[in-house]
């Protein structure tokens, strides 16, 4: 296990985690499957009410268990307190933290497999958060790997919990099983024929929430939408995962319609034109915001997955997402750097990687 | 003077500025000053009026505030004995103190719970810890009670009394119920058998 700092994170700044592999079911659309359970430790108070003292003793407590995850990789800690603002940045960029952990107070910290495909947050809004991730449409496979997580950890740690509300959590809207199951959808065709509205009409219908590629109260940047279920409380875990699975359906029918009508002969020069112009700028620009990157790559993410543009992969849009973010773009660099030279700095890497 | 730039993404101006007022009312209270962007300041749950992770805050908000507006005699009294954790502050900031929380506010957090879950009986169906709940509950309850009493007796330089409560917290952890039973649930029958 690695310490403090960014010591040893080796070259995840120029690779992605194992979710965004693609190449799994559906991953014409689903970019990731995610599962996250929500626990605290009996006998603490939660973190609202936790000392500084109590807050170390948790992590602390934590800690041992955490080195001994039955993890398929090689396992990192890094003490979130301790750790550089860019660090923090760049483990949120990479979806291994949320920005509350970051931007929380006294001991914390995030264990996480080298593949990334399971991390788990202490103190953070509840003492544990197990995350499991998979590429693909994989609720299932995420959702048997956070249960062996937690599994492994409840054999050394007490969990609280009553038989009236379940898992006990620091907010009641986590209550019961802690389960947030959630996938991460590119909907790119829905947006341009202006539907996307459908989406959250069919997601609020079903209890669903709809939320940004960096969660809660973010904009959709790059045409990236996760949805997730809201209820915890009073429904099986396996419901929970199955009213997901159930809405996908429907969304990804929704996609494809819109793809094929932007493939209609009375559309597709201008998809086709759009898709190129994407590529074409994002192998031309010296300057290259995060905004324009996030745009452009979700346009030829379109153009890959439907046959327009060749030659690229899926993947290497995907890992681009993660890859261009500003912590990123820094931590590549190695050095602090403003904002017109990050801007060069992501351009340079765009063009290397999406090079003829 | 050059415009601040956001100490978050470091790309956008920081328009929402913030001082942090550390939460224990401590003597010289320890200040941290946020500058953000309007993304990132969203991001990071704060909203201009209160530094309140807003969506907990909100989720919280939205069943709490129509029906439920004003607070009953007995929602205002509610307080748990093993974190300090008042109904109302509850409310204020969207998340419960302690486990037993759970219990001391269940009369006013089950119409909150049917709401925020949408179902009739807030009552769990998935999966359980191994254990039966009753000795978790006894000796997880008596370690809240005696980390308070430790909280308590360092902050009032009471170090003796500190280091005898450590101790029997020690002692809980490694011997379990037993210890908790004779300590702190003699006579309260907390099996209820």
């Amino acid at each position: 296990m690695v310490g403090k700092g960014d010591l040893g994170l080796g070259d995840m700044d120029r690779r992605g985690g194992e979710w965004l592999r693609g190449g799994g079911p559906r991953s014409e659309i689903v970019i990731s499957s995610r599962v996250r359970l929500a626990r605290n430790l009996a006998g603490f108070p939660f973190l609202a009410c936790a000392n500084e003292d109590q807050k170390s003793e948790i992590v602390d407590r934590v800690k041992l268990p955490l080195a001994q995850l039955p993890l398929a990789s090689s396992p990192y800690y890094v003490d979130v307190d301790d750790a550089a603002e860019t660090l923090g940045s760049f483990l949120v960029e990479r979806h291994l933290i949320s920005r509350e952990l970051q931007h929380g107070r006294g001991a914390r910290g995030v264990a996480f497999g080298s593949d990334e495909a399971v991390s788990v947050m202490v103190n953070e809004e509840d003492h544990i958060r197990i995350q499991s991730i998979k590429t693909s449409l994989g609720l299932e496979e995420a959702w048997r790997t956070a249960v062996e997580i937690d599994r492994a950890l409840e054999s050394e740690l007490d969990f609280a919990a009553s038989a009236t509300f379940g898992y006990l959590t620091a907010c009641p809207t986590n209550v019961g099983t802690g389960l947030r199951a959630s996938v991460m959808l590119h909907l790119p065709a829905m947006v341009q024929m202006k539907q996307i509205e459908k989406l959250f009409n069919a997601a609020h219908r079903t209890g669903l929430t709809v939320r940004g590629f960096y969660g809660e109260g973010t904009m959709a940047s790059g045409d990236l939408y996760q949805i997730s279920n809201q209820v915890t409380l009073a429904v099986t875990e396996e419901e929970i995962l199955a009213g997901l699975e159930a809405i996908l359906p429907t969304i990804l029918d929704y996609e494809r319609k819109c793809r094929d009508e932007l493939l209609t002969a009375r559309r597709v020069i201008s998809v086709e034109d759009r898709c190129h112009r994407a590529l074409a700028l994002l192998r031309a620009a010296r300057v290259l915001s995060s905004d324009e990157a996030m745009a452009n790559l979700s346009a030829v993410r379109l153009g890959i997955v439907t046959g327009i543009v060749t030659g690229l992969d899926v993947e290497q849009v995907n890992e681009l997402f993660v890859l261009t973010q500003p912590a990123h773009i820094q931590k590549m660099r190695g050095e602090t750097i403003d904002p017109p030279a990050r801007d060069a700095v992501r351009a340079a890497f765009v063009r290397e990687n999406l090079g003829r | 003077m050059s415009a601040m730039v956001c100490q978050s993404c470091g790309e956008n101006p920081a328009t929402f500025h913030l001082t942090e007022i550390s939460d224990d009312a401590a003597p010289g209270m320890q200040t941290t000053e946020l500058h953000y962007c309007e993304a990132c300041a969203a991001l990071a749950g704060l909203s201009q009026e209160s530094a309140v992770p807003s969506m907990i805050a909100n989720a919280v908000a939205s069943v709490t505030s129509a029906a439920d507006a004003a607070p009953t005699a007995e929602e205002e009294g509610l307080h748990c004995p093993h974190c300090g954790m008042t109904f109302q502050e509850f409310k204020r900031k969207g998340r419960l103190g302690c486990p037993r929380d759970y219990e001391v506010f269940s009369t006013p957090l089950e119409s909150m719970l049917q709401k925020m879950h949408a179902c009739g009986t807030p009552r769990h169906r998935g999966r359980v810890p191994r254990g039966p709940f009753e000795v978790r509950n006894i000796v997880g309850d008596r370690l809240l009670q005696l980390r308070r009493e430790l909280h308590e007796a360092v902050a009032g330089e009471r170090y003796e009394e500190a280091a005898r409560v450590r101790d029997e917290i020690q002692r809980i952890e490694h011997e379990g119920i037993d210890i908790a039973l004779e300590d702190g649930g003699r006579d309260s029958d907390p099996l209820a058998l």
